[in-house]
């Protein structure tokens, strides 16, 4: 993928406007950050861009409309990692992290290679073995995005991938996220953490109401003035809003 | 998983080999396979072929398909507590059945074929109730009220059958059985069955997806539509088929994905094959069980009643676990 666009995006649900009007541009190497308050359309704006929300308006993949391609074309292009997705059934972590290449119709030794390959690069491999019901939260989070991972999507659109960990492991979570992108591929991350949006992000959406209130980076965005509009909170005099969400840790190794 | 399933086809194989032994009195099986091999007209060879192999085969493709089916509707709806009947087929087939003995159509293929049109018919209604797209707790409530109602015709036609000969005749087939049924039941199930099984194989890579929810599914490229219309017409074939005939065997479906999901390290899609070897093989003993106890006592006991007096407890047992997971 080079490119992404949508255009005029919008979705309704049960009556009700949840996004309105939403244009989107991403490039590839990117990591788009979406923040705002919650009910502002966040999560619906991923499953939008995931195929599995109908929704108005247009989606481009490289200039090409992404209604036209079918279910597996879609799925080998774009991953979604959902917000505490299910898991129903005790699978192994390589099971689970397989299910990834599902898309790809394939042997099942090209699934294990690269499988085996996504576990080394998302450091799961001490836990191939066991069983998702054995996994600690951050564990699991981790395995579900080296699910999303495993089948090399050009677009990963994770939705708050980082809520509920410890510290510690929202920054690991992060840094496989920036590594995805590093590769030259992209990624929309739901967000609520403006410590971690501003950290990793190369661009922020700042959602409020299923409206975009602004678009750019983290520096334009994270201003006392989209903040206060859109979650009516307010600076201290004299700080400098980026500053006030700094991140200075990182993962020991 | 190959070793897995390679000792459950040798156990089904042993047991439907060792099957045709077995009957109210002995006969030199191998004499009367070599007597129908060289179509010598032999009272054993008669036996063997029109009596005991059918019973054999039927109990194995009627076990085959409940496995199959409780695995598949197990892994559709992510429920180990789902069993085949709950989306109205065997209700359905139950009921196109008692209608025909009713009436008095009990004979021939007249009881077969109404329980066919009554499972696809109620499969439908289930179907239709639920939404082509519908989420997983109306389709199973769509289903309890199906079979609530199917239940409560059956028993108002039990209430005003005309004779008691109707009514014990109705209540026996009810209880489900694979005795007393000759090679044209066999050759009317087969159809169906393999239909049905190849749909409901079909939707393996499916199954193992919907473990992640249906959403991610979706995400990964499964046509959920096509899947739940693939499950239904896989289901309403092979189980209207195999009930219309046997009558309602309950718990096989239920219990054989249980009993086998660890040896398909719980991946869903693996465990269709498994479950349906391993049900063949569970109404296959259950059905020896039947044949010796009446041996031994002269008590007619349909396997349905056997495979409902072990699955039962075993439910319970599950439920308990269930309840208390530590």
């Amino acid at each position: 993928m080079k490119r992404l666009e949508a255009l005029r995006l919008g979705v309704q649900i049960g009556g009700q406007e949840i996004l309105r009007e939403l244009d989107l541009r991403l490039e590839a190497g990117q990591m788009l950050g979406v923040i705002g308050p919650n009910g502002a359309g966040k999560s619906t704006l991923l499953r939008a861009l995931a195929g599995i929300q109908p929704a108005r308006g247009e989606i481009l993949l490289d200039g090409h409309e992404l209604a036209a391609l079918s279910p597996r074309q879609r799925a080998r292009r774009i991953a979604w990692l959902a917000q505490n997705g299910p898991v129903h059934w005790p699978l192994s972590v390589a099971r689970i992290v397989a299910l990834g290449r599902l898309a790809w119709h394939e042997a099942e030794a090209a699934t294990r290679q690269a499988t085996r390959e996504t576990l080394r690069e998302t450091g799961l491999e001490g836990l191939a073995d066991r069983n998702y019901d054995q996994l600690s939260g951050g564990e699991k989070a981790r395995v579900l995005l080296a699910r999303a991972l495993n089948g090399k999507p050009e677009l990963l659109l994770a939705d708050e991938p980082t809520a509920a960990l410890d510290l510690a492991h929202q920054l690991e979570v992060m840094t496989l996220l920036r590594n995805h992108c590093q590769a030259g591929r992209a990624a929309i991350v739901v967000l609520h953490d403006l410590r971690l949006a501003a950290h990793y992000c190369d661009r922020l959406l700042l959602l409020k109401q299923g409206v975009a209130l602004t678009e750019g980076s983290p520096r334009q965005v994270i201003s006392a003035h989209w903040l206060e509009l859109a979650y009516r909170i307010r600076l201290r005099e004299g700080i400098d809003p980026l500053d006030a969400f700094r991140l200075e840790w990182t993962v020991m190794t | 998983m190959k070793h897995a399933t390679l000792i459950l086809g040798l156990v089904t194989a042993a047991l439907g080999l060792f099957s045709l032994f077995i009957g109210s009195n002995p006969i030199p099986v191998f004499q009367a396979l070599l007597d129908r091999l060289h179509d010598i007209p032999s009272a054993i060879a008669i036996v063997l072929t029109e009596v005991r192999l059918p019973r054999t085969l039927i109990a194995l493709l009627a076990g085959a398909v409940l496995g199959l089916c409780g695995a598949a509707l197990q892994g559709f709806l992510h429920n180990p507590l789902a069993s085949p009947g709950l989306i109205g087929t065997s209700g359905g087939a139950a009921f196109g059945a008692v209608i025909a003995l009713y009436f008095g159509f009990g004979s021939g293929l007249g009881v077969p074929l109404a329980g066919i049109a009554g499972a696809l018919v109620a499969t439908w209604t289930v179907y239709r109730i639920a939404g082509r797209d519908g989420d997983t707790l109306t389709l199973i409530l769509a289903g309890v009220a199906i079979n609530a109602l199917l239940t409560a015709s059956i028993s108002l036609l039990l209430s005003l059958a005309p004779s008691p000969y109707a009514v014990q005749e109705i209540v026996v087939w009810l209880l489900g059985s694979v005795a007393n049924h000759g090679s044209d039941d066999l050759w009317l199930m087969l159809p169906g069955a393999l239909t049905g099984g190849l749909l409901l194989m079909r939707t393996r890579r499916a199954l193992d997806a919907l473990t992640l929810g249906e959403e991610t599914a979706a995400s990964l490229g499964v046509d959920l539509m096509r899947t739940r219309a693939q499950l239904f017409a896989g289901i309403a074939l092979a189980m209207g088929s195999v009930v219309a005939v046997t009558g309602a065997i309950g718990f096989v479906g239920l219990v054989t994905p249980h009993l086998l999901r660890p040896l398909a390290a719980h991946r869903p899609g693996r465990l269709l094959g498994l479950s349906a070897l391993g049900g063949a093989a569970l109404l296959l003993a259950a059905d020896i069980g039947v044949r010796l106890l009446q041996r031994a006592t002269g008590a007619s006991i349909q396997v349905g009643v056997i495979t409902a007096l072990l699955g039962a407890p075993f439910f319970l047992w599950l439920i308990l676990r269930q309840r208390s997971p530590a």
